[in-house]
């Protein structure tokens, strides 16, 4: 979507971070979501290896 | 009064739900006592203690939920209790749900809201990117409010916007209004036909302000964080934001705020300047006057004279450098005059306290030619605050940066930050206070009163010394921002604060107070 | 009725290990609440399905916005497979395939952090919760703490005012580290309150991760740390719920969800802004009662400011002694 058709729709915004947005653009009727956003824990690094293993088992 | 105990097997309930659940059940008429619980043993030595034990514990096992009540039958009978148990707990289910449903990812967030064409981002700096760089391969256009992003990450991420056709305002981009709807921390103005880029979240505010004062609108109002017109990232959102405001039909008037560019990036901004089909005004605090006329772009000397020009020359009206006041100078003298007689001899002494980073900027621009100025934000290294000789001569803070917002809110939405300066800085030896106010979303509920209720205290401490305080404020805001210009306007005043129109006014007056003082010693 | 085919989110590495370890068994769903499951193993052992972003020990997140009690009941049987969890009835299944792996067990070091910021976080945290709706065992906050609260006299429940001292009596044995008086005054503790975790064993809980987690910093100076927590999470099989005997045993290895290793983790950092948000997100999550994990950190944080500084004065001394001059021999 290009800048120029931003500014021909409604604005619908996803919020992630500081609830307060989300209240202020929600208070002036824009459609907005907040997303649950947290660090995510743990590496992916290490993610991987425990998936790895774990297809591993499913295979044997 | 008898003895009752009702047992749910193996049911599970969180202990404020069931504490809250007691609550209402002791409400009950004819309920005498009522002990909700798991029947641990603990718990039934507690309803033993209470004489609310009866034959049925002995079957309870900690899996148990029982509920134990001595009841007036003639009133109400145990089935009711466990009714009203029931009835209570299907209430607070149905609260529960109230809230609206939070996915918990970006990719979720997307699937929930179709057509979604924006994402806000403000999750702490070393996580943004990765998030950043998701909504853009999405095809969303990003304001990055966080910090702390590297400068690789941004220049990567405004590539892939750039070659999107999106935009990625940020980092730390704190100021936008897209399609008239306020994003972060902006203000509540009119919709019109001036559009704005803007690299300085308070300067934004104050020309979108000011323009609003002047009766006119805005369309757009994008901002680029701060870093975009260093040489490294070469300005690429400014760009991006310039040529649509260019190509947008309900813009007429474009208007380019920033701190003086990388001379590169400066360069590659004039060149579109000088072919944009339509008028654009330049502030790039304290940049190159010459080089913006040459394009026939329109040089500013503050954001107010940014947005006056941008009115007038929208109007097709002639226009100067505004220099002045609004008020008649004769006004201003008074002003001055009473001001300075108020003073002890001995108090000279600036204290600017900012809540603005381009506000206190703006101030030190103007007071820095004739006052020697110690700042955090120094316009020469040996006027860092760290050098002030003896904790004693002008000081011009803003207590945005970085050292003073270390694991507090910033103070435009805390005040609390200022409040601590204004004691700890403002003494016997101080002769003038200079605050900004900065109204509109994002911002606390009552900048202006905490403003106030700092000065009151000052002033009551001073006056056991038989002294007073001159105190000058300009208050960025408008009539539609919910802690409204005028109440604000008024509270400051009540405190004896004198409130100018604009931040570049309030600058001035307070360097023709301190050079009088300079005088009269 | 129409299949529910969800998808995990996040795996805690507790459960990815059990499933390594046993790729197919069934599981009976024990309760269910709007927000999350429980699925019982190997007769005393649960698994927890949450649709909050927040994850337990033996926890698996996933993507469901419809409350769970709308297609599940307890007594309902699941297979579990090392990459999906499918309800026998055929209602729901769970895919894990995209799913992230979380790691149980807190792995903070506390060693690097300062006692001056555990200090000063810990009285923050006391402020903040002063401020909070006094449920639970929260009324205490003030007589455990030592602190007088001047802002508004505190409204107490029948369950903290029966326990009051003996709270009193286990926090002031541990704290001295008078640690075999604190397991027997524990007994007093577990199963006491309401909720399906009973408040005191949240308490407890919180005490027991800060414990593990000390132990794990600063191997063999507090050795009777595993006997404390075994002591506890053994007793808790027969003295309170099975759900929270479960969080006990998990407590016990320094196994927490994942809010609650947030908090503790804002807690020991400098000037931490993010405190009051990783505080509300504990009282906010889970169907455990967040004020009395957070009474129960409070209370434990104070062992930890008087640990912290006996290490760090043990250094200065250790320093001292070796730097004293030496005798140069043969003179």
């Amino acid at each position: 979507m290009s800048l120029n058709d931003l500014f021909k729709q409604e604005l619908k915004v996803v919020n992630l971070g500081l609830k307060s947005f989300h209240n202020d653009l929600k208070s002036q009727g824009v459609t907005v979501v907040q997303v649950n956003w947290k660090p995510k824990a743990g590496g992916k690094k290490n993610m991987l290896n425990l998936l790895s293993k774990l297809n591993k088992v499913k295979q044997s | 009064m008898t003895l009752h105990t009702s047992i749910k097997r193996n049911a599970y309930y969180d202990s404020v739900t069931l504490m809250l659940l007691s609550r209402e059940l002791q409400k009950l008429e004819g309920v005498e006592d009522v002990l909700v619980g798991m029947g641990t043993d603990l718990n039934l030595d507690l309803a033993k203690d209470l004489g609310l034990a009866s034959g049925e514990f002995d079957t309870l096992t900690p899996n148990d939920l029982f509920i134990a009540a001595k009841i007036d039958e003639a009133q109400i009978s145990m089935k009711q209790v466990e009714d009203a148990f029931i009835e209570q707990l299907n209430k607070s289910a149905e609260s529960d749900g109230d809230e609206d449903y939070q996915p918990p990812s970006l990719r979720s967030a997307v699937q929930a809201l179709p057509g979604a064409n924006m994402v806000l981002v403000s999750v702490p700096g070393q996580f943004a990117a990765a998030e950043v760089e998701e909504a853009l391969d999405a095809g969303l256009h990003v304001m990055l409010f966080s910090d702390n992003v590297s400068v690789e990450d941004e220049l990567r991420l405004k590539q892939k916007a750039v070659e999107k056709g999106l935009l990625m305002m940020g980092p730390d981009c704190g100021t936008a209004i897209i399609n008239g709807k306020p994003l972060c921390f902006a203000n509540a103005v009119r919709r019109g036909r001036i559009g704005v880029v803007g690299a300085s979240g308070t300067g934004t505010q104050e020309v979108t302000v000011q323009v609003h004062k002047l009766g006119e609108g805005l369309s757009q109002v994008i901002g680029t964080g701060g870093r975009d017109l260093k040489e490294q990232i070469g300005g690429l959102m400014m760009i991006q934001g310039f040529e649509s405001l260019i190509a947008d039909p309900e813009t007429d008037l474009i208007v380019l705020i920033s701190k003086p560019p990388a001379p590169l990036v400066a360069e590659k901004i004039y060149q579109i300047a000088k072919t944009s089909p339509k008028p654009v005004v330049i502030d790039f605090i304290g940049g190159d006057r010459a080089a913006i006329e040459a394009v026939g772009a329109i040089p500013c000397i503050s954001l107010e004279d940014a947005a006056q020009k941008a009115v007038k020359a929208l109007h097709g009206e002639a226009f100067d450098d505004f220099t002045g006041f609004s008020l008649p100078e004769d006004y201003i003298n008074c002003i001055v005059d009473t001001s300075v007689a108020k003073l002890k001899s001995d108090q000279t002494e600036l204290r600017a306290l900012f809540t603005g980073g381009t506000l206190a900027d703006e101030a030190m621009k103007v007071l820095g030619v004739h006052h020697e100025i110690y700042s955090n934000i120094p316009l020469s290294p040996e006027m860092a605050i760290e050098n002030l000789p003896g904790g004693r001569g002008h000081i011009c803070l803003d207590l945005g940066e970085d050292q003073f917002t270390r694991g507090r809110p910033h103070p435009m939405i805390d005040p609390q930050t200022r409040t601590e300066f204004f004691e700890s800085h403002v003494d016997e030896k101080t002769a003038v206070i200079l605050v900004d106010v900065v109204l509109g979303f994002g911002s606390y509920l009552d900048p202006a009163g905490a403003v106030a209720d700092s000065v009151r205290e000052i002033r009551q401490r001073l006056s056991k010394q038989g002294k007073d305080v001159v105190v000058i404020a300009s208050v960025c805001g408008t009539d539609l921002d919910s802690q409204d210009l005028n109440k604000s306007i008024e509270s400051l005043e009540a405190a004896g604060i004198i409130v100018l129109p604009s931040n570049a006014q309030a600058v001035r007056l307070t360097d023709r107070v301190l050079q009088r003082i300079k005088k009269g010693a | 009725m129409s299949k529910k085919e969800l998808n995990a989110i996040t795996l805690a590495d507790d459960l990815v290990e059990l499933l390594r370890e046993h790729p197919s068994q069934t599981a009976l769903v024990h309760s269910v609440y709007p927000h999350a499951v429980n699925l019982l193993i190997r007769e005393d052992e649960l698994i927890t399905l949450t649709s909050q972003d927040d994850i337990p020990p033996m926890g698996l997140m996933v993507n469901c916005s419809t409350s769970f009690t709308e297609f599940l009941s307890a007594g309902d049987k699941v297979i579990l497979e090392t990459d999906q969890l499918t309800a026998v009835n055929g209602s729901f299944t769970v895919d894990f395939r995209d799913a992230k792996v979380w790691k149980a067990r807190s792995l903070l070091n506390l060693d690097r952090f300062s006692t001056e910021d555990v200090t000063q976080n810990r009285h923050n945290l006391i402020r903040w919760l002063a401020q909070q709706p006094a449920e639970g065992l929260l009324p205490l906050l003030p007589r455990l703490t030592h602190l007088s609260m001047s802002s508004k006299p505190v409204v107490d429940n029948i369950y903290s005012r029966y326990i009051a001292d003996d709270l009193d009596a286990f926090t002031t044995a541990i704290n001295t580290s008078a640690w075999e008086q604190a397991s027997v005054l524990a007994d007093r503790l577990i199963g006491f309150g309401m909720g399906s975790t009973p408040s005191c064993d949240d308490f407890l809980a919180a005490y027991m991760i800060v414990l593990a987690i000390a132990d794990a910093s600063y191997p063999g100076q507090h050795p009777w740390v595993r006997q404390f927590n075994q002591t506890i999470a053994s007793k808790a099989k027969s003295r309170t719920t099975l759900i929270s005997a479960n969080m006990l045993r998990l407590a016990a290895d320094g196994k927490t969800s994942r809010s609650h290793q947030q908090l503790i983790q804002t807690c020991l950092f400098k000037n931490s802004g993010q405190l009051e948000y990783s505080a509300s997100q504990v009282m906010r999550h889970g169907a455990t009662s967040g004020g009395d994990f957070l009474l129960g950190l409070i209370c434990a944080f104070e062992w930890v400011q008087n640990t912290m500084t006996d290490i760090s004065k043990e250094g200065e001394r250790a320093w001292v002694e070796n730097n004293q001059p030496q005798p140069v021999p043969g003179i």
